[in-house]
């Protein structure tokens, strides 16, 4: 193991702690914690969708102070306008130059950003955050700002409450990396939360790991190596998820509307190997794809009206194609197990 | 690089697998349909071909399956995915063969290279399970082994298997032969068996013996068994004192003539038409009138025998000249009663000639023979008194058995009826100088 690796190794050791220093703080979700540091890994934006009051503004919050990163928070609401989120120019006086404008950074320029429920701001507002998701910069009045690296959107949208929002269109949600499910906690995990934060004091989470190492960690996921027959499935997964398609299964030509497309395909592809990497793997498998096939898709795939009428849900449909797009085995494989 | 190893043996292991899994499941296959049309030939008693072929069927079929198993063979990718599979080591030996590929240029390349070399030992370890093949192997060879257990159920053979299968369809024959040659063994059985019984009604071990003798073509034993019938025959007639045993007797004969003249005829059929007419033909040519109505006094109706059975079996007419009367004139003398133009015969064009010396030119007598009272045809000549023709039906007919009974190839078969196809057309090219 050369000294990168040992770096590598360290800061996996790193990821690790920030792992547990979270879950000191938030009690049970441990799948929506690998998933945002798998998120994190790959500089990927997240949506979490769950009923207010699951921690999932604490968690972010959390993340930020265990991993030493500028964190903001914006609560979306119908009158946000883009400025508010992006920033705006203000007019200055100095001096030597007299009035001028000069650009106030907003809220968005940080590390970490929880966009508070994001489908209630209108779509105005929410196409700001598209050039700063995908190009990580924001221009104003012609001038472009770069964001600081790394730049994570952590949105969070409410399922049930649908009044007064505007959904989010499809080349936004496409930009999330990840849409992770907050679920409610279990007895035993709500016992615990009502432990921990009734006392005297609330456990909180200090400062475990540094920009430095999670910039390494996040160059060496894109150097993992993917096995072309993990790639190939990866590819298999999403053209599967298209009704268009003959080859696609009956449910998925009857209730889905549009599939995944090719960032689906990436997102997959990329989350496998940083799951690989928190496993202190240096190559991708089947079974990381297969772990990251939900949150990766699940949110590329919308449901048409027979779809969400019969209330067909959408992981259902991935499990089918989990089950059913799996590359064939060869003859000489199938006679050998 | 060592990581390669376990893959190549993996790739060839599993190549080898799929070439006998592909080679036996064709063979297998093909020795199930070879089994299946040889039984369906046997069943339906059509000439089928040979064994040869079925052999070189099943050749061919391995042949393919091999080569259709190597065409399909794995490639090192596969046979990694494979390995990974079987050690449960996420992908790690695919991993390492890209790394390989790519010429190890990749930031973790070495520390994946190496770390699926640690698992060499344990690769190593892994073979390819043969239970797949080896069910489907035996799945198709269970085939092979019903086709060959029902053709052993149909085979005919000395402890008489067929009449089992056959047992239904005598329930509901019809008295005789039927027109047609006998073109199975199954169906030469059953013939054997009526003919046998025709000729010892009331003794059951000698009906069995001539039964035998036929279906195995034993000339010798045909002989002498004839002799007995004919001996039987006549002692019975001698105690026969009542005109309508006697009359019954001459039906009896009748039917004899009647089963014989049957076979000459099919045996005709069976060698082609009346120009081309077999040994059988030359046989019917001095055979004995097959149809006699013995109207008026009936105890004298004396049909001849017919010929074409045997060596020695006589040949002659039932009507006018007492001295080829075969039976007809042990009826006359012993009954004291001439039958002898006692009734109008119907004669067949063919059945009804006169038998014709063809040695010396001299003219043929039916005698009886004083030390065992057999009527025979007497040629004139120097002890000749049988015509070939009548000799080649029995020997073609026991040859046909011995092939059909030793399951030799068609080929045989047919080499031995063309043999005595051209025998037979030598013998009627030269009827005059054929003893």
């Amino acid at each position: 193991m050369n000294v990168d690796e040992k770096k590598i190794a360290a800061g996996i050791d790193s990821l690790h702690r920030v792992r547990e220093s979270i879950a000191r703080v938030i009690v049970g979700q441990d799948e929506v914690i690998d998933l945002t540091l798998i998120a994190l890994l790959c500089e990927g934006h997240v949506l979490f969708e769950g009923v207010p009051g699951l921690g999932k503004t604490m968690l972010v919050r959390t993340l930020a102070d265990t991993l030493d990163l500028a964190f903001s928070r914006i609560q979306f609401t119908p009158d946000l306008m883009p400025a508010d989120v992006i920033g705006t120019a203000m007019i200055e006086r100095t001096e030597l130059e007299g009035f001028s404008l000069k650009f106030e950074n907003g809220p968005i320029f940080a590390n970490l950003v929880l966009a508070d429920e994001i489908n209630r701001a209108s779509p105005k507002t929410q196409s700001a955050l598209l050039e700063a998701m995908q190009e990580r910069t924001v221009t104003v009045r012609g001038k472009r700002h770069e964001l600081p690296r790394p730049f994570l959107v952590l949105a969070t949208q409410n399922p049930l409450e649908m009044e007064g929002t505007y959904p989010l269109p499809e080349a936004q949600i496409d930009r999330f990396f990840f849409k992770i499910p907050v679920l409610q906690p279990s007895l035993e995990e709500l016992v615990e939360i009502v432990g921990r934060t009734s006392g005297p004091e609330v456990p909180t989470a200090g400062r475990v790991m540094g920009p430095e190492e999670l910039g390494l960690l996040q160059g060496a996921v894109r150097d993992v190596v993917s096995p072309p027959h993990v790639t190939e499935f990866a590819a298999r997964l999403v053209l599967a998820t298209q009704p268009e398609r003959a080859e696609s299964s009956l449910a998925i030509r009857r209730f889905v509307r549009y599939g995944s497309g090719p960032r689906g395909a990436q997102a997959l592809v990329l989350a496998a190997k940083a799951r690989a990497l928190t496993r202190g793997r240096f190559n991708a498998s089947t079974e990381d794809l297969e772990a990251c096939l939900s949150p990766a898709l699940r949110h590329r795939i919308a449901l048409n009206f027979d779809g969400q009428s019969e209330g067909i849900r959408v992981d259902d449909l991935l499990s089918d194609i989990l089950a059913t797009a799996a590359e064939p085995r060869t003859r000489a494989e199938a006679l050998a197990n | 690089m060592s990581v390669l190893e376990p893959i190549v043996s993996a790739r060839r292991r599993l190549n080898a697998l799929l070439v006998f899994e592909r080679a036996s499941t064709f063979a297998a296959v093909a020795a199930s349909l070879s089994g299946i049309a040889i039984l369906s030939f046997r069943v339906t008693g059509s000439n089928g071909p040979g064994c040869l072929w079925y052999f070189l069927a099943v050749v061919a079929a391995t042949a393919a399956g091999a080569a259709a198993g190597f065409l399909g063979r794995t490639d090192s990718a596969k046979a990694a995915r494979w390995l990974d599979g079987r050690l449960d080591d996420a992908d790690l030996f695919s991993a390492a063969l890209v790394c390989v590929d790519r010429g190890m240029t990749g930031r973790f390349d070495a520390s994946i290279v190496e770390k699926a070399g640690s698992l060499e030992e344990r690769a190593e370890a892994v073979r390819p399970s043969l239970r797949a093949p080896v069910l489907r192997f035996c799945a198709a060879a269970g085939i092979s082994i019903l086709c060959v257990l029902a053709y052993l159920l149909v085979q005919p053979g000395d402890l008489d298997r067929s009449n089992r299968l056959l047992a239904g369809a005598r329930k509901g024959r019809n008295p005789g032969f039927p027109p047609a040659a006998p073109s199975s063994p199954a169906e030469s059985v059953r013939e054997a068996r009526l003919i046998a019984e025709r000729y010892f009604p009331e003794d059951a071990k000698s009906a069995s013996s001539l039964e035998r003798a036929l279906r195995e073509g034993d000339i010798a034993g045909l002989r002498k068994l004839f002799e007995k019938a004919d001996k039987d025959f006549l002692k019975r007639l001698d105690g026969e004192k009542s005109a309508k045993g006697r009359a019954r007797m001459a039906k009896e004969m009748e039917e004899r003539m009647a089963t014989e003249d049957s076979l000459a005829r099919r045996e005709a059929g069976r060698n082609g038409g009346t120009g081309n007419r077999g040994p059988a033909g030359g046989a019917g040519q001095g055979s004995s009138p097959s149809e006699t109505q013995a109207s008026g006094e009936g105890s004298g109706a004396a049909p001849g025998r017919a010929g074409g059975r045997g060596p020695n079996s006589g040949s002659g007419e039932g009507y006018g000249d007492s001295s080829r009367g075969g039976p007809g004139e042990a009826l006359a003398r012993r009954g004291g009663k001439s039958g002898i133009g006692s009734g109008p015969s119907t004669l067949s064009p063919v059945q009804g000639r006169e038998p014709e010396a063809r040695a010396g030119g001299g003219k043929a007598v039916i005698e009886r023979k004083k030390d065992s009272g057999i009527f025979e045809l007497v040629l004139p000549g120097k002890g000749a008194n049988l015509p070939l023709s009548s000799v080649l039906a029995d020997s073609r007919r026991a040859a046909e058995a011995a092939v059909v009974r030793k399951g030799l190839p068609s080929e045989y078969g047919e080499a031995v009826r063309s043999y005595f196809t051209t025998l037979s057309r030598e013998t009627a090219g030269s009827m005059g100088g054929e003893p």
